[in-house]
């Protein structure tokens, strides 16, 4: 079963993602749980326009975009292992002056 | 305890693994945490909200600079510090707060579209969408081109005194400028459209000055629309100029640091102008730490603290106070994201550009990344900063003629800038500048000001005359410029001004007493 969820980048880091602020996304299925982890570069490799160094660095995002897992921190949520639930809404917003 | 052997213990402190994190309580309630803003602060949204009113209210109230009733005009960019400011005036303001800000906000919004190319039917969007924010808080509101900072007549309109026992009059410069800028954002569109999209900026105009101002809207735009054709050929002028200055300036770093300048002239000239007496700018603390360091690195060293400290008293009649700088823009964004904080998204010179497109660019991706491993990075900064001095204003009276701020380029003989000086001296012996300047002090003609003896035109200057008015930070940012007829007329002006008065003091020299 595939995993809705909901992505949301704002501050500019639409820019990358042909400016669509909000994309609702089906995660394809696969055996082992869905984690932050594994989505970005999903990301990356799918929705991601133009410039993936300006949205991840190493296996992580850029330091400077804040990420927001349902509205909480995602520090609070274990970062990269945070496994996702159908539903979920992750924000990428960029907090670098001019996006 | 500062012995060396303890130095291996002295690890900065690295952030924790995220696992010890995951559901954390709040520290002060216990509920489910939402956020973590440092080490180890953990918030639920109840007292998060709680803990960022009572910081910028403590940052506002414990200088006791912003007295009751006060003009305080609020400078917003659109982006997320400056929209987040907002919000938090505008919640200090509402009658359900239990003690009340006091002062009286207005806002400005200045489009810097021009600077970095954007197309016309772009600026207007970003206008529009800026105007219909501003106007929906009811608070007076003005807008602003970055162009307009270059423009001879704005200049002037700057410096007369503010009008503010006739409304009529009042309101009728506050609509000037308004349609003044939407004017100039429309005239790179063909004329065939120009016509429909005229209407539509009257509309915003008159919508705008609704809120504020109550009626005698309409014999106001019916004069404005007479003021359109004139304003029109100008203003593509400035907007020409200010692009043709920006595209003569060496580096990225420098087109950065020079719009800084006017910006902050605007602002400090719109809040003369109209009454205010202290300008809010929505600087955060990370953007500060970044700010610091980048002034650092571009010659602005002497400049670093008044560039970040609360209250900048640079200007001579406007203050300038930074109520966000004890925010992380963690701690920014993560306020809009809560409180539905609507922020617009205006490119700057270095969007999309890697990590090296400009200094402070660069120095931005240092901090964050950093920030990332060690949270107190910001903090650290921002407290090492504070403990410059920016005392030295009093003794030295004068200032920059751009940036106004104290003329750092009076220092003894063995110095950086006396160094630098020599090896430009000596790689540019071949030109033959010196003709110039001759060809400069031949001409008759007056400024107009005084009674003629002067005998200095306006409308020459050399580089030598107008780099001896410059602070350090600005003589690196205009170096490579060739004519200095680009730069903006109230820096020329300034400079001629400096230049009369030192050759009056020459002449009249032997008449003076010795006071020494």
């Amino acid at each position: 079963m595939s995993i809705p969820i909901t992505l949301e980048f704002s501050g500019g880091a639409e820019l990358l993602f042909d400016r669509q602020k909000r994309h609702d996304i089906d995660l394809p299925k696969q055996e082992n749980p869905w984690r932050i982890q594994e989505l970005l570069p999903w990301i990356r490799d799918n929705i991601l326009k133009e410039r993936p160094e300006l949205f991840m660095q190493g296996n992580t995002v850029r330091p400077g975009i804040l990420v927001l897992v349902n509205d909480t921190d995602w520090e609070l949520m274990g970062e990269l292992e945070y496994n996702l639930q159908p539903n979920d809404r992750i924000i990428f917003i960029s907090t670098l002056h001019g996006g | 305890m500062c012995s060396v052997e303890e130095g291996d213990t002295d690890v900065p402190f690295s952030k924790s693994r995220p696992n010890e994190s995951i559901g954390r309580t709040c520290m002060k309630c216990q509920e489910k945490a939402i956020l973590i803003t440092r080490v180890n602060d953990a918030f639920c949204r109840s007292c998060f909200m709680v803990y960022i009113t009572h910081k910028f209210r403590a940052t506002v109230g414990k200088t006791k600079l912003v007295r009751d009733g006060e003009m305080v005009l609020v400078a917003l960019s659109g982006g997320p510090s400056s929209s987040a400011l907002l919000h938090l005036i505008q919640e200090g303001l509402s009658e359900r707060t239990h003690k009340k800000l006091r002062f009286r906000p207005g806002l400005i919004f200045i489009d810097e579209g021009a600077a970095v190319n954007l197309p016309s039917s772009e600026r207007l969007n970003t206008c529009e969408k800026m105007l219909e924010i501003m106007k929906s808080t009811g608070f007076p509101c003005h807008i602003k081109a970055l162009e307009q900072g270059l423009d001879n007549d704005n200049i002037q309109e700057f410096s007369s005194p503010p009008d503010i026992c006739c409304p009529g009059s009042r309101l009728e410069k506050e609509l000037g400028t308004i349609d003044y800028d939407t004017e100039s954002i429309l005239s790179d569109i063909s004329t065939a459209t120009s016509s429909v999209t005229l209407d539509m900026s009257e509309c915003s105009i008159s919508s705008s000055i609704e809120e504020p101002y109550g009626n005698s809207r309409e014999a106001i735009a019916v004069s404005s629309m007479s003021r359109v054709e004139s304003s029109f050929q100008k203003y593509e002028e400035a907007e020409e100029k200010l692009k043709c200055l920006l595209k003569s300036l060496n580096s990225v770093s420098s087109q950065e640091d020079l719009i800084r300048t006017i910006r902050h002239k605007i602002l400090s000239e719109v809040a003369t102008t109209c009454g205010y007496s202290k300008v809010m700018l929505g600087s955060c603390g990370t953007r500060l730490a970044v700010t610091l360091l980048t002034d650092m690195a571009i010659g602005r060293g002497g400049q670093a603290a008044v560039d970040t400290v609360f209250a900048d008293r640079r200007y001579k009649n406007v203050m300038f106070l930074r109520p966000l700088r004890e925010f992380s823009s963690k701690e920014i964004g993560m306020y809009n994201a809560l409180n539905d904080v609507e922020s617009v998204f205006i490119p700057t010179l270095t969007t999309k550009g890697s990590d090296g497109a400009s200094i402070e660019h660069l120095t931005e991706a240092f901090v964050t990344g950093l920030q990332r491993d060690y949270p107190s990075t910001v903090s650290n900064i921002m407290r090492t900063g504070e403990k410059l001095s920016t005392g030295a204003e009093e003794e030295n009276k004068e200032n920059c003629a751009m940036c106004q701020s104290s003329l750092d380029t009076n220092v003894i003989a063995p110095s950086a800038l006396n160094a630098v000086e020599f090896s430009q001296r000596i790689s540019s012996r071949g030109d033959n500048s010196d003709s110039k300047r001759d060809h400069c002090n031949k001409t008759g003609e007056c400024c107009g000001e005084g009674d003629g003896s002067c005998n200095s035109t306006r409308t020459r200057a050399t580089k030598q005359q107008v780099l001896a008015s410059l602070c350090y930070g600005c003589r690196l940012a205009i170096r490579k410029l060739d004519d200095v007829e680009k730069l903006p007329l109230y820096v020329l002006k300034d400079v001629f001004w400096r230049v009369r008065r030192e050759k009056m003091k020459s002449e009249i020299e032997e008449f003076l007493l010795d006071t020494s």
